[in-house]
């Protein structure tokens, strides 16, 4: 038979509180928004570059000139 | 002669065990060659902030004000402390934390010495690899949610996360914006795990990859870069990242105008000025000021073997991160990308892309990965301040 009290004594004991709990929604938060904003900036880098490549191809060989 | 021996009655067995760590830090610069310029420093003035000079000095006070009887018992900085007498020590270590990292002024001056070290010209020639700079700070973002479980506050859990940028400078600008006491841990095992990046990195891969996958041959990029391009990306880079996230700034500026002094060709001296004496100087300041955190009170603590731990998962998150991407991009690329170069997303420059390098050669000595691994190598560089503007954005 399940020993209840024991059960719910040894989770009250667990190292987890309400708090931690509360942190880590919050940390998972964090996560989800800053990979987001990483990729978003990385993205935009990306097409910044191709913008770039696109206006000053034709001066790569006036460089080398 | 009590006087002569006042050192040793004041050595803990703390401070001994810390002076241990500071010889083992120098064992492993010298003879192992792990990250010599950041850990010698970091294991020698380990040493010397585990000096107790600090308590010796407040020991020669408590006689001067001739509080002996009240103070017997009691360590003396303590003591004083308690009493709300401030000591007279002028202890160097702390001096040079105060005026260096906690103004920032250390952490900022590398990146501009980083900054102009950095070449994003293999970057720029193949712009899609910023893609891997991103999926590669999963573990900065991912270590933030398991140090949460583990009950840290959420600003000890972002100090402890950005060891996952794999950038040491990154690292101590970081974690400094949120903890202090913190700082000794997360800059040793930043910069110990990034040493140990051909032994973390090449099992997670593995265990990511199957064989057919890590047998993909790349194209190299071989086209130049316009010089005008190389000129206005740090700036570009650097107006964005700062008119969006101003907290970036700093972090981001520095970089760039360390690169831009690289790239506009008029800046030779000043150029290699950064690179070498700028960077060896701070380099130097930078190792021993952070030593100066790892007190035996700050150091000696549960919360430190947590710190290393959830910095080595940090750095498995990144390079599963990046891998796991690569492999999810592969499902829409008519041309596949190798899964490992996925992994070279992390910010350990060439460090990691080298060990992508050698991994591709393990299996296809025909496989040259050293290209595409080094554009993402330094896309890891980007991603990684990014990361860390973003993490001090959201929580500052």
């Amino acid at each position: 038979m399940l020993d209840i009290k024991r059960i719910f004594s040894t989770l009250e004991n667990l190292p987890f509180s309400w708090e931690a709990f509360e942190n880590c929604q919050k940390a998972l938060i964090i996560m989800l928004k800053g990979m987001t904003s990483v990729f978003i900036f990385m993205l935009s880098f990306f097409l910044i570059i191709k913008i770039l490549e696109k206006l000053f191809n034709d001066d790569i060989d006036k460089e080398k000139k | 002669m009590n006087e002569l021996l006042a050192g040793i009655h004041h050595i803990s067995w703390g401070m001994a065990a810390m002076m241990f760590m500071g010889l083992v830090l120098i064992y492993l610069a010298i003879k192992k060659d792990y990250e010599p310029a950041l850990l010698l420093p970091i294991g020698f003035g380990t040493l010397l902030a585990n000096i107790p000079f600090d308590a010796i000095m407040a020991a020669k006070q408590i006689a001067q004000l001739g509080l002996e009887s009240q103070a017997a018992g009691h360590d003396p900085v303590t003591f004083l402390n308690n009493m709300g007498i401030m000591i007279e020590s002028h202890n160097p270590l702390q001096l040079l934390f105060k005026y260096g990292i906690e103004t920032d002024l250390f952490p900022l001056l590398i990146f501009i010495a980083i900054g102009a070290m950095i070449d994003f010209t293999i970057l720029l020639k193949n712009p899609f690899m910023l893609l891997f700079g991103a999926a590669a700070q999963f573990g900065i973002f991912f270590a933030i949610l398991v140090a949460a479980m583990f009950g840290f506050s959420i600003k000890e859990a972002a100090a402890i996360c950005i060891i996952g940028a794999a950038d040491g400078p990154t690292s101590v600008y970081v974690a400094k914006q949120f903890t202090k006491d913190l700082l000794g841990p997360i800059s040793v095992a930043a910069y110990s795990y990034m040493a140990l990046v051909p032994i973390i990195q090449p099992p997670i891969i593995r265990l990511c990859t199957t064989k057919a996958e890590r047998l993909i041959k790349m194209e190299s990029y071989n086209g130049a870069v316009s010089k005008k391009v190389k000129i206005i990306f740090p700036l570009a880079v650097t107006m964005i990242m700062g008119i969006i996230v101003p907290e970036s700034v700093w972090l981001v500026g520095f970089l760039m105008f360390g690169n831009l002094i690289r790239e506009c060709g008029v800046l030779d001296k000043l150029s290699k000025t950064a690179q070498n004496e700028l960077a060896s100087l701070v380099t130097i300041f930078l190792g021993i000021t952070i030593a100066s955190t790892m007190t035996a009170d700050k150091f000696l603590r549960i919360d430190t073997l947590f710190v290393l731990g959830i910095g080595l998962i940090a750095f498995i998150a990144d390079t599963a991160g990046g891998v796991l991407f690569a492999k999810f991009l592969n499902l829409f690329l008519k041309k596949k990308v190798n899964p490992m170069i996925g992994a070279a997303g992390i910010s350990a420059f060439p460090m990691s892309a080298r060990v992508i390098q050698k991994m591709g050669q393990q299996y296809d000595n025909q496989n040259f990965l050293l290209m595409p691994a080094t554009s993402a190598n330094a896309a890891g560089q980007i991603g990684s301040v990014i990361a860390g503007a973003i993490v001090i954005a959201l929580l500052v």
